[in-house]
């Protein structure tokens, strides 16, 4: 199994408003406007953030290689 | 048998049933004590008087006219304030839904919880929309850990498990959905239970995470807990296994990581007492925790977009960025989550060969301070709020059944999960019930005022 060290993405507020200096700041204000939403200026900081920590994780689950065969574990039962 | 012994809120319902006492006075005495006391904890966020006296004054009347009130018979609990009580308004620990028409029924499990007799008498304090670990909530304030006021309670079922410790309810409700109600358990000392995930009913509890929301109980005895379980759930708990039968093993790897010293000794201590210490270390628990994350990130921030492009400033600010991070997440990073959890779910089952109840520290050691709201992960200060579920993240994620055991430690309260395959709630309770019979597994509440007698009785 990897390390912890290696695998952890940064959390929220530990380390400034960037808490993710490894990544890239994602472009917040264009992913808002696909989705018709607007953020708040006051609120952009702490939305970076977060949106750098998910990306963290999902550069994580995304370095997994799955098989075409594995499917979403959402189930639906009608 | 004693009323501690026989589990406290079936002590109340046992006294109750034999007109020993009665439910008005027992729900009233309980009220006055919440008004008494919770100011130092903020652990309740309304009281339900006059609603629980006259279903108090039914149960009376029932039991002066022969009728069977039922097992948990006049004994008060409380709900996190999210879950559906007929006639109040489920604000989910926010104000955003403040002005929702109130709830015309019950939730599922309270409406099962009052066919047995018992009475909701207030709603607890809670993250907003259970996006947290620390119960710290702009609109109602942060929930104080009973067993030192200076320290967190954990979350997001904060109020839940403080209302417990603080001796001030017998049992509670709350939900859990990356560790919401284990953390606080762990942390105020108190048992508690995350169901087999879709096993409880969850219509009427408010949504968080539709993939992982699970609801469950909170109590003071595990005689309590398995008994509310039962209730919610309807199943039959009172055959358990034989503890010789159930094999237990130690979850080793991410979840021998980090682990305070007086944690892991007391931990040490349990697998001793159970007679055997094989380890079992899961494959990619970080990638586990990690998908849990981003599929709570993505479906909370889709249920709440709606209103976060009406009137996002009306939500808890840490509450909103992250619900707001969430709703951008590209459907292509969602569905691997989900992939994930299809394949990390067949890993999990697999380590079930080998055991059928696995040990696992809930959290890295003692409740933080409220000043001082970090932990400690791989040499680092991290914040708590966001990172006090490393070790419940990945279970949730599987969807399998915990029991949060408060270790009989000197000191704050410290807690281990005890968890089973999907539907095994008996093995857990089994190997609890031997812990506690051994003294290595007790809730501590401070002062249980609802075991007091009622003078006028």
């Amino acid at each position: 199994m990897s390390s912890a060290v290696s695998l952890s993405p940064s959390a929220p507020g530990v380390a400034g408003a960037g808490a993710s200096n490894d990544h890239k700041v994602p472009p917040v204000a264009d992913m808002a406007r696909i989705i018709g939403l607007s953020i708040p200026v006051a609120c952009l900081p702490d939305v970076v953030a977060n949106t750098a920590l998910l990306h963290g994780y999902a550069d994580l689950v995304a370095g997994f290689v799955l098989p075409d065969d594995c499917e979403p574990a959402y189930e639906y039962a009608p | 048998m004693t009323a501690h012994a026989m589990g406290a809120a079936l002590g109340i319902a046992a006294d109750i049933r034999a007109g020993r006492r009665n439910a008005v006075g027992v729900v009233t005495a309980v009220i006055s004590d919440i008004e008494a006391r919770d100011t130092r904890f903020n652990s309740v966020t309304r009281i339900l008087g006059p609603a629980a006296v006259a279903q108090a004054e039914e149960v009376d009347k029932a039991i002066a006219a022969g009728r069977d009130p039922g097992p948990l018979a006049g004994v008060p609990f409380g709900v996190k304030d999210l879950f559906d009580v007929r006639g109040e308004v489920t604000t989910a620990g926010s104000i955003v839904l403040r002005d929702n028409l109130p709830a015309s029924e019950d939730a599922t499990v309270i409406a099962r919880l009052r066919a047995a007799g018992a009475v909701p008498v207030a709603t607890l304090n809670m993250d907003e929309f259970a996006y947290g670990f620390s119960t710290e909530n702009a609109h109602t304030g942060t929930t104080r850990n009973p067993h030192d006021h200076a320290r967190l309670a954990g979350g997001s079922s904060g109020g839940s498990a403080a209302a417990v410790a603080a001796g001030l309810l017998p049992f509670t409700l709350g939900s859990d959905t990356n560790g919401s109600i284990r953390i606080p358990s762990a942390l105020c000392g108190v048992w508690g239970l995350k169901p087999t995930y879709g096993q409880v009913p969850l219509r009427g509890v408010y949504p968080f995470v539709a993939s992982l929301d699970t609801a469950g109980p909170m109590a003071d005895t595990l005689e309590d807990l398995m008994a509310v379980y039962g209730i919610m759930s309807g199943r039959d708990v009172s055959a358990l296994p034989d503890v010789a039968s159930v094999k237990v093993a130690r979850l080793g790897g991410w979840f021998a990581r980090n682990v305070s010293p007086e944690l892991t000794a007391a931990i040490d201590g349990v697998m001793a007492h159970l007679g055997h210490d094989p380890v079992i270390e899961l494959p990619e628990v970080a990638r586990a925790r990690a998908s849990a994350f981003l599929i709570s990130a993505a479906e909370g921030g889709n249920l709440h977009l709606p209103r976060l492009r009406r009137r996002s400033m009306q939500y808890d600010p840490a509450t909103r960025s992250r619900l707001m991070a969430g709703a951008m997440l590209p459907a292509a990073t969602y569905l691997q989550a989900q992939r994930f959890r299809r394949w990390f779910r067949a890993q999990v089952h697999a380590a079930f060969t080998q055991a059928d109840v696995l040990v696992a520290p809930t959290t890295v050691g003692v409740a933080p301070r409220i000043d001082q709201p970090s932990i400690m992960v791989d040499g680092r200060s991290v914040s708590a709020r966001a990172n006090l579920g490393i070790y419940t993240q990945p279970i949730s994620l599987a969807g399998l059944p915990v029991l949060a055991t408060p270790l009989a430690v000197d000191g704050l309260p410290l807690g281990v999960q005890l968890i089973g395959a999907p539907g095994a709630e008996a093995k857990l309770f089994a190997v609890a019930a031997e812990l506690q019979r051994a003294g290595l597994a007790a809730c501590r509440p401070l002062d249980a005022g609802y075991a007091r007698k009622e003078k006028a009785c």
